[in-house]
């Protein structure tokens, strides 16, 4: 299971910073020049009416400043940091290209989401997506039968167009393994009809697997790296067991 | 791999093809997902696709590993609730690129950019269509004769021609 | 042994070796804690992506320098004037001469006049930058002042011993200690840049480029 997070705790962000300070972290947070050049490469200082607060060297220092307190943070320190971490920030390295040293800031979120984890602060609904992924194997809490039953719907519903298409399930040795989005079989079916549609017409040997077919990892995007570890193990055990050549992720 | 790149090859291949004239009529233009062109490096892969599929496209600018965000990323979509609001506000950077192409049709490879995008649609009034290649190749796929079914024949014929 | 004959004897050596053994000792921690903690480094290593990045940023053909040609110029002829002035100074190169009866180029007096005021030019411009900024305001802590301070201190006072301006002696005892201090602390604070500046770029230019992404 997701490990339940703890209360605030700042012996637990030390340790937690500790660990995750790499090399490249470290070198990173201390040597921004702090030229400002970043500030108008970013869509929420630009989407923002520019405010300063919005630049990524600020929400860079805001984590520097958290870390050097060497855990003696209070409450609001800390929420503060969680509302820039996981409400201002999108990780999409824009801001790196245009740095002149290269800082990669989405890193230096990424490890302080890990900081906020380490304190049970994460959005409650990244939390209920990361449970899941363990029980489920997937994001939206789709049992296997659900699954199962959307591909043979949408593979009835391609028949209709295609009398030849079907959708493999669990082939073994296929050349290719398509995995989606869980956000398909719950909202866009169709999706997963369109793609054998490609797949059948291209003439591919590929499969769809019954379980570890979801391509997305929230845990990631959540700073959770165990469980995004865990994530990403899922759709590889799949590979291996099935032996595909190839794994495909959706769009 | 990603879909946009097998795709790409499946065109390049001659496996799969497709029909120009469907969207002939719109315009489109493609959002870069930060993490298929920036961080995927997939960019080229979906230029590609672009001139098998649209006759009238235009750049956002910036494009490529260039472009912006769409404000849907980094886990921002399923973390709905109190974040709803900062995305689509975070999200006018990209309602403005859109609007600047003119484009009818915003094609994206990716679901969170979709889903955002479409959220931004309704917020900013844009008025377009937002298409993932799979949608699109629903309508501009061409069907080998061999593989239809006998009763569709006739209007999927048509569409060739 | 009066002050002067320290400052050019025991206190040279001396900031020169903590100069030398910091920056020494901060890539071994790097080396050692990455081989550690960053190994993505090493398995997607790329001589190509690491030179395609450095190359980019340091001659200024990249986004940044595009959309920002002001800064970028300020920022390259700072830079140049901070890195050549005092490497190829003819006073300077007299007293490595002195010491170790070794000499190179140097340049012409008043070259190297216009160059001290240049790089002084620049630092005022990124100092009143620093200030009425907002955007560099915010991230502004009392370290780049005092950073910058200490970048200019040796070039100011440097400009006023050539000149002769106040009292020579003292002027000049004032430029060693500054010109000393710089040394002593850029290891231990971002002026270490000068060197780190190529292992960030290094890295991240493999690791935008394994994506097949630049970084410029």
């Amino acid at each position: 299971m997701a490990e339940k997070a703890a209360e605030f705790n700042p012996e637990v962000f030390k340790k937690t910073s500790d660990e995750k300070m790499s090399a490249r972290l470290k070198m990173w947070l201390e040597m921004c020049a702090h030229c400002g050049l970043c500030a108008d490469t970013c869509h929420y200082y630009l989407a923002n009416e520019q405010d300063p607060k919005m630049m990524p060297a600020y929400k860079a220092k805001k984590v520097l400043d958290a870390i050097k307190k060497k855990g003696k943070i209070d409450e609001a320190t800390l929420n503060s940091l969680y509302e820039t971490v996981y409400g201002e920030c999108t990780m999409c390295r824009r801001c790196t290209m245009f740095c002149p040293f290269g800082i990669d800031v989405a890193s230096i979120i990424s490890m302080a989401r890990g900081l906020c984890v380490s304190q049970g602060k994460v959005p409650e609904n990244l939390v209920k997506v990361i449970e899941n992924y363990f029980a489920h194997g997937n994001q939206m809490a789709l049992t296997q039968e659900d699954w199962i039953e959307t591909l043979k719907w949408m593979e009835e519903e391609l028949q209709e167009e295609l009398p030849g298409a079907t959708i493999p399930i669990d082939k073994k040795g296929a050349n290719l393994l398509y995995t989606v989005n869980a956000r398909e079989p719950k909202f866009y079916p169709m999706d997963i009809a369109h793609a054998v549609r490609v797949f059948h017409i291209a003439g591919e040997d590929w499969t769809m697997s019954s379980k570890g077919w979801d391509d997305t990892n929230l845990a990631m995007f959540a700073g959770d790296l165990k469980s995004a570890a865990y994530v990403s193990q899922l759709v590889r055990d799949a590979a291996e067991e099935l032996e595909v050549k190839r794994v495909a992720i959706t769009e | 791999m990603h879909s946009v790149t097998l795709f790409a090859e499946y065109l390049r291949d001659g496996r799969i093809k497709l029909d120009k004239s469907v969207f002939a009529k719109e315009r489109c233009t493609y959002q870069d997902p930060c993490n298929v062109s920036r961080n995927g490096g997939c960019a080229r892969d979906a230029r590609e696709i672009v001139k098998y599929l649209c006759e009238d496209f235009v750049e956002m600018e910036p494009h490529g590993a260039y472009n912006f965000c769409c404000g849907g990323g980094g886990g921002m979509i399923p973390m709905a609730g109190p974040f709803r609001e900062r995305r689509l506000r975070a999200g006018k950077v990209k309602a403005d690129q859109i609007r600047a192409t003119g484009a009818a049709i915003c094609i994206t490879p990716c679901h969170n950019c979709y889903d955002q995008i479409r959220d931004l649609n309704k917020q900013y009034e844009l008025g377009i269509k937002v298409l993932s290649f799979k949608e699109m190749f629903e309508h501009a796929l061409i069907i080998p004769e061999e593989l239809k079914a006998k009763e569709d024949e006739g209007e999927e014929g048509e569409k060739e021609e | 042994m009066n002050l002067y004959e320290l400052l050019r004897g025991p206190l040279l050596w001396l900031s020169f070796g903590v100069f030398l053994g910091g920056m020494v000792v901060r890539l071994a921690l790097f080396v050692a804690t990455s081989r550690k903690k960053d190994k993505p480094i090493y398995r997607f290593w790329s001589w190509k992506w690491l030179w395609l990045s450095i190359v980019h940023w340091i001659v200024p053909v990249n986004v940044t320098a595009k959309k920002n040609p002001i800064v970028t110029i300020v920022g390259f002829l700072f830079h140049i004037c901070l890195l050549v002035t005092p490497l190829f100074l003819l006073a300077h190169g007299v007293l490595w001469y002195e010491s170790w009866e070794i000499s190179w180029w140097s340049l012409s007096e008043k070259v190297a006049d216009y160059m001290t005021l240049v790089a002084i030019g620049c630092g005022l411009f990124f100092l009143v930058r620093r200030m009425v900024a907002p955007h560099v305001r915010v991230i502004t802590t009392a370290a780049d002042y005092v950073l910058l301070a200490v970048t200019l201190a040796p070039f100011v006072t440097g400009y006023l011993a050539y000149h002769q301006y106040f009292d020579y002696y003292t002027v000049m005892i004032l430029h060693m200690i500054f010109g000393e201090l710089m040394l002593v602390v850029i290891p231990f604070t971002k002026l270490s840049h000068f060197l780190m500046f190529f292992v960030s770029r290094a890295v991240t230019g493999m690791e935008f480029g394994r994506r097949d992404a630049p970084s410029w």
